[in-house]
C-alpha cells in the first residue's frame, strides 16, 4: 500500500543528468514544459521524443521507472484521447456511423493532446528522478532569491520544504512500523467498507500524530540549541557552481526551443 | 518445535537500486518453552527476522514454520497472530486508546472475544506486567510514566495469550530499575504460562543471564549459536564484529588467564561472587 507513494522518488545515480546543477535543471524543465505546448506537428513530436529519449538514456535511469509515472494518469490519458476523437469535429471524415463521426482533425488533436500529457509527465518525472529532494529545494531557494525583495520568506519556505521532504521517509517508516505493530495485535487495515476502514485507521493515526508532534518539538529544540535563527547571514556548506555540462545542456535545450518555436511560427516548413 | 526456519532469506525492495539483503539464509530451531535470545548490533537483521515469525513479512526464499503452521503455504493469519505475540521496539509509541483498559483490550477484542472474556484477559495481562488494575485501568495511557507505558504496551500483547512471545529490545531506553522490572516480568511470565520467549537484544549481560539458547547475528546471517556459555566463550569472534561479551564472562576469562580458576558460564554477579569467595576460602 505504502509502496505506491512516489513522493521523493529520487533514483540515485551518477550520470550526466544527475550531475547537472539543480538550478539549471529546474529552469530547463520549465522551458521544456512550455515547449510541450508548442508541439503541433509530427516533426516536432518526433524531435521532442528523441530529445526526451536521449535525456533518459543519459540519465541511466531504468526506463521502467520513468514509465511508472504514467501509471496513475492512464485513465486521464485514455479519457483525453477518446473525448477528443469523438468531440473534435473537422472536415475530413474518416468514419461515420449513426451519430458517431470521426474526423482526421479530431484524431490528430486527440493524438497530440495525449502525447503532450505523456511528454509533460515523463519529462518532469525525469527531473525528480535525477535530483535529490535536497538538491531540488536548494535550487528552488536560489531561484526564488529575488523574491526576498518583496518580503517573501524564501529561506523559511525552503527550510520548511527541506524539513518536510526529510521527514516523509521517516513518517512513512513510522507508519509502516505502527501498522505492523497494530496488525500484530489483530488490527485490520485492509478489509471492510469505507466507514469501517476509516474507523480502523484510528489505532494508526493517533500514535502517528503523537509521534509527529513529538518529532517536531524535538527538532525545533535541536535547531534552536544549535543557534538556528533563520536565513539571515547564513552561509552554505555546498555552494552550487555551474560547469561545462550545464552549458551543454542549456545549449541543447536552446536548440530544441529554437526548432520548436520556429516550426510553430511556420518559419521552418515542417 | 515452536519455530523452525531453513535458509530463510529476506531482501527489501528487490529489483530496485534500494535493494538490500536484510536476512541471509538463516536456519533456526526454537523449541517449545525455550527462552531464545537473538543478539546482534543495529542493522544486523534481527528485527526483520522476527517479523517473519508472525507473518508480518514473507520470506523472499527459504522455509519457515511456526507452531506447526507452514508459513510458505496458505494459512490462517488471525490464528497465527493469536498464538504468536510480537512486542515491537519502543512499544509505548503504539498506545492510542483513551484508557489503558481499552488499549490492552484492543488485541483480544480484535480476536472477537466476548466483553467478559476481554475484561478477564486485561486484568490478567496487567497483573503479569505488575500494573495495578484499579490504579491504571481508567487512566489515559499517556498519563503513565515511561516504564509504566512500556509495561502497559507489553500487556496489550500478553492479553492475546500468545504461545510464543517475541520481544524486540524490550528494555531499550529504560533506566536500570525499569530494565530490571521488565526482565523480571518476562521471567515470571514464562514461569507462569510456560510460553516460548524470543528476545532480541544487543545487551549481552541481559541475555546471558536469561536465555537458554543464543543466536548471534551479523550482517543478516547467524554466525554463532548455542548455550550462552559456549557462545560467549568465543570472545575474539564477538569482539571482531563489534559485540561485547558479558562483563562477567570477561571477568571469568581474565581470572582464568591469570591462573585463578572459576567455571565458565557464570553470568550472574551473585554466583560469580560465591565462586570467587569459595575459591579464596579454599586457598587459605
Amino acid at each position: 500500500m505504502l509502496k505506491d507513494v512516489t513522493l521523493g522518488q529520487y533514483y540515485p545515480g551518477d550520470s550526466f543528468v544527475h550531475r547537472l546543477d539543480p538550478r539549471i535543471k529546474i529552469i530547463l524543465t520549465l522551458i521544456y514544459i512550455i515547449l510541450v505546448f508548442f508541439v503541433t506537428s509530427y516533426w516536432c513530436c518526433l524531435v521532442l521524443a528523441l530529445f526526451l529519449a536521449l535525456s533518459v538514456i543519459m540519465s541511466k535511469v531504468k526506463l521502467r521507472f520513468v514509465l511508472r509515472s504514467l501509471r496513475p494518469i492512464i485513465f486521464i490519458l485514455v479519457l483525453t484521447f477518446v473525448l477528443n476523437i469523438f468531440f473534435v469535429q473537422g472536415k475530413t471524415v474518416l468514419f461515420e456511423w449513426w451519430k458517431i463521426r470521426i474526423t482526421l482533425e479530431g484524431l490528430e488533436q486527440a493524438l497530440f493532446l495525449t502525447l503532450r500529457l505523456i511528454f509533460l509527465i515523463t519529462g518532469t518525472t525525469l527531473l525528480t528522478l535525477t535530483t535529490s529532494p535536497l538538491a531540488l529545494t536548494d535550487g528552488l531557494e536560489r531561484l526564488m532569491k529575488p523574491l526576498k525583495y518583496i518580503k517573501f520568506p524564501v529561506h523559511a519556505l525552503a527550510m520548511m520544504m527541506t524539513i518536510a521532504l526529510r521527514f516523509i521517509p521517516t513518517l512513512l517508516e513510522e507508519t509502516q512500523k505502527i501498522m505492523k505493530a497494530q496488525s500484530a495485535r489483530g488490527a485490520d487495515f485492509e478489509s471492510g467498507n469505507v466507514f469501517r476502514r476509516t474507523k480502523n485507521m484510528v489505532p494508526l493515526l493517533v500514535p502517528l500524530f503523537i509521534s509527529a508532534f513529538r518529532r517536531a518539538d524535538e527538532l525545533a529544540l535541536a535547531m534552536e540549541s544549535r543557534c538556528y535563527q533563520g536565513g539571515e547571514g547564513r552561509t552554505r556548506m555546498k555552494i552550487l557552481h555551474l560547469h561545462i555540462s550545464d552549458l551543454t545542456a542549456s545549449l541543447a535545450v536552446a536548440a530544441l526551443s529554437a526548432f520548436i518555436i520556429l516550426s510553430y511560427a511556420k518559419v521552418i516548413p515542417v | 518445535m515452536a519455530i523452525i526456519t531453513e535458509k530463510l532469506t529476506h531482501i527489501y525492495q528487490q529489483g530496485t537500486p534500494f535493494e538490500a539483503k536484510a536476512v541471509d539464509e538463516v536456519s533456526m530451531h526454537i523449541r517449545q518453552g525455550e527462552f531464545c535470545g537473538i543478539i546482534g548490533h543495529t542493522g544486523s537483521g534481527k528485527t526483520t527476522l522476527v517479523q517473519h515469525f508472525n507473518g508480518l513479512l514473507k520470506p523472499t526464499s527459504g522455509t519457515l514454520s511456526v507452531l506447526g503452521i507452514d508459513l510458505n503455504q496458505k494459512y490462517d493469519r488471525k490464528a497465527l497472530r493469536m498464538s504468536v505475540g510480537l512486542v515491537f521496539q519502543y512499544p509505548e509509541y503504539q498506545l492510542f486508546e483513551e484508557t489503558v483498559e481499552k488499549d490492552v483490550g484492543f488485541g483480544p477484542r480484535n480476536l472477537g472475544l466476548s466483553e467478559d472474556e476481554v475484561k478477564d484477559r486485561v486484568r490478567e495481562a496487567l497483573e503479569h506486567v505488575e500494573l495495578e488494575y484499579s490504579d491504571v485501568a481508567d487512566k489515559s495511557p499517556f498519563e503513565l510514566s515511561g516504564g509504566q507505558k512500556r509495561r502497559a504496551a507489553i500487556a496489550g500483547v500478553i492479553a492475546m495469550r500468545p504461545k510464543v512471545l517475541i520481544l524486540d529490545e524490550p528494555t531499550a531506553g529504560l533506566d536500570p530499575t525499569g530494565r530490571k522490572n521488565i526482565l523480571g516480568m518476562i521471567v515470571s511470565l514464562k514461569k507462569k504460562t510456560g510460553c516460548t520467549i524470543v528476545m532480541v537484544s544487543h545487551n549481552m549481560d541481559e541475555l546471558s543471564k536469561l536465555a537458554d539458547t543464543i543466536y548471534v547475528m551479523n550482517e543478516g546471517s547467524v554466525i554463532a549459536s548455542g548455550a550462552p556459555k559456549d557462545v560467549f566463550a568465543n570472545e575474539n569472534e564477538l569482539t571482531r564484529i563489534g559485540l561485547d561479551v558479558p562483563q562477567l564472562a570477561r571477568l571469568g576469562s581474565a581470572l582464568r588467564r591469570r591462573g585463578f580458576f572459576v567455571p565458565e558460564g557464570v553470568f550472574t554477579a551473585e554466583e560469580m561472587a560465591k565462586h570467587i569467595a569459595g575459591k579464596l576460602k579454599g586457598d587459605r
